[in-house]
């Protein structure tokens, strides 16, 4: 995983009080990764190039195309270019596609599913909030291209003992769930005592496609917007937004900042946080 | 009045032994555009300015190049609905911006900083801002919306409602910028584009190809000029 490089060095020119100088610069990669369904063009998501597998079924599952890693018969990753073909050869995906897709506000283009047809999250799951701080921390210091280019955003899937699973970074955010979650299916991983921590708003879409896929637990370092806490409280999930730690330094648009303290918010979902 | 952009909500606050707090957080919104009465795009706004995106939106996706080419458009219960006129085609956007237009260092700076300053950001920390500034100076205006995407729509919107000449506009934005942004403002013709954030490869790639002035990392008096370093006065 680490050897893929997700960033490159590009010369600008940095303008200093009137002055311009040569400058080198650590720019995420973004790529186009285009995805076959059974020989059809489904979409062309823009992604950071890596976990290219993982992306394709974790894309595939969170938009509601496919329910589970059975229904697909082959993937191939060709020219970063996915071709899945599904059990089912007839099904193309395609006009469920061009009829239904929306903007969502990563700025991509999703295909719209009824969120009807989400079932509540059956977990038992109990965390501390030490533990959702301290997976946070885990989360900043393991998010190496946040670090190098600021450019992009991390999720994180971890265990009760705040270890982590699997952590993803990439440009966009619904990018970091697809791979997420395409992981927990490739492995096979059961998800109903896990969490997940991550950089990126918690708004419809992001909610919907952890719903999807079982997570008890989602821990934001920024916020939710109304439609996604509605879908996590009709589902069950816990949302912990506004998680700050003092070992998070973030530099959002406004300045950058290191919390003074830990602090967090719940917005639904609090019997499974104790607040040991 | 209900407000369409916020919503009081309560939390549990984890330091305060489990109390219940209120706060006011981001209504998102569904909108439908529907262009000649078929479904088009249903876009997650933050539901100000729908006019604006929905032109925005059309004028920026190479579906109009002018507004004469729209008949009408009605907007009623989150459902706009667009007729174009009957000679409509579908014409080629360019793919490069023509323009002369130069800009000076400290007008990037003070572009930048005005779209930095959002209350509702201040508030819910949930929403982008973009602005559009004739000649680097002039605000035509700075727009809100949960995605940045959505916020420069609105803009260049307002811009077309307003004759607004893009070749001489600099366009800040707040946020990361991937390729999308900078294809929006190709294809309006908008000849810088400003961010005190950073881009990624490809917006760093269109953007030269495009002709376009991407500037990341307006912090302070500093920036650094990715693309076309030509149109910095």
């Amino acid at each position: 995983m680490a050897s893929v490089k997700s960033s490159r060095k590009l010369s600008g020119w940095q303008y200093s009080a009137g002055r311009a100088a040569p400058f080198k610069a650590d720019v995420a990669i973004e790529q186009e990764f285009p995805v076959f369904v059974n020989g059809k063009q489904l979409v062309t998501p823009s992604i950071t190039p890596n976990l290219l597998k993982e992306f394709a079924i974790g894309y595939l599952f969170g938009q509601g195309l496919i329910n589970s890693l059975e229904e697909v018969a082959s993937l191939e990753i060709i020219n970063n270019t996915a071709h899945v073909t599904l059990k089912d050869r007839r099904k193309t995906l395609t006009d469920a596609a061009k009829t239904n897709f929306r903007i969502v506000s990563g700025g991509g283009k999703s295909i719209y599913f009824p969120e009807a047809d989400l079932s509540e999250i059956k977990s038992d799951l109990v965390i501390s909030k030490r533990t959702l701080f301290s997976a946070m921390n885990q989360l900043f210091k393991n998010a190496l291209l946040y670090s190098e280019t600021e450019g992009v955003h991390a999720t994180g899937l971890f265990n009760t003992r705040a270890s982590p699973v699997c952590i993803v970074e990439d440009i966009g955010r619904h990018n970091t769930l697809d791979k997420i979650i395409g992981y927990i299916l490739l492995h096979k991983i059961d998800c109903s005592r896990l969490f997940l921590v991550s950089t990126g708003r918690m708004a419809s879409e992001m909610v919907t496609k952890i719903c999807r896929s079982g997570i008890p637990v989602v821990a934001t370092r920024t916020a939710v917007t109304t439609k996604g806490l509605e879908t996590a409280k009709k589902c069950g999930l816990t949302i912990a937004g506004f998680v700050r730690t003092i070992g998070s330094k973030a530099i959002t648009d406004a300045s950058a900042r290191t919390p003074k303290k830990n602090s967090m918010k719940i917005y639904c979902g609090a019997e499974r946080v104790r607040s040991a | 009045m209900e407000s369409k952009i916020l919503e009081q909500i309560e939390y549990t606050r984890v330091d305060g032994g489990g109390r219940k707090a209120a706060e006011r957080i981001i209504k998102e919104t569904a909108l439908t555009i529907r262009i000649g009465g078929k479904h088009y795009t249903t876009a997650m706004i933050l539901a100000v300015m729908e006019r604006e995106f929905v032109l925005g939106h059309l004028l920026t996706q190479g579906v109009i190049k002018s507004a004469r080419e729209i008949r009408s458009l009605t907007i009623r219960n989150y459902v706009a609905e667009v007729a174009l006129i009957d000679t409509y085609k579908k014409q080629r956007v360019s793919r490069k911006v023509s323009s002369k237009f130069k800009v000076k260092q400290n007008d990037i700076i003070n572009c930048v900083r005005a779209v930095n300053k959002s209350d509702l950001f201040s508030e819910t920390e949930a929403v982008h801002c973009a602005g559009l500034f004739v000649n680097g100076s002039e605000p035509v205006c700075i727009t809100e919306d949960l995605g940045r995407h959505n916020a420069l729509d609105k803009a260049i919107g307002y811009g077309l409602l307003h004759n607004v000449d893009f070749t001489s506009t600099i366009a800040a934005v707040t946020g990361k910028q991937p390729s999308e942004m900078i294809v929006k403002c190709r294809n309006v013709n908008i000849p810088v584009i400003a961010t005190r954030s950073v881009p990624t490869t490809l917006a760093i790639e269109t953007a030269e190809k495009a002709g376009i002035t991407l500037i990341g990392l307006v912090r302070g008096k500093d920036m650094v000029v990715f693309t076309h370093p030509e149109k910095i006065a």
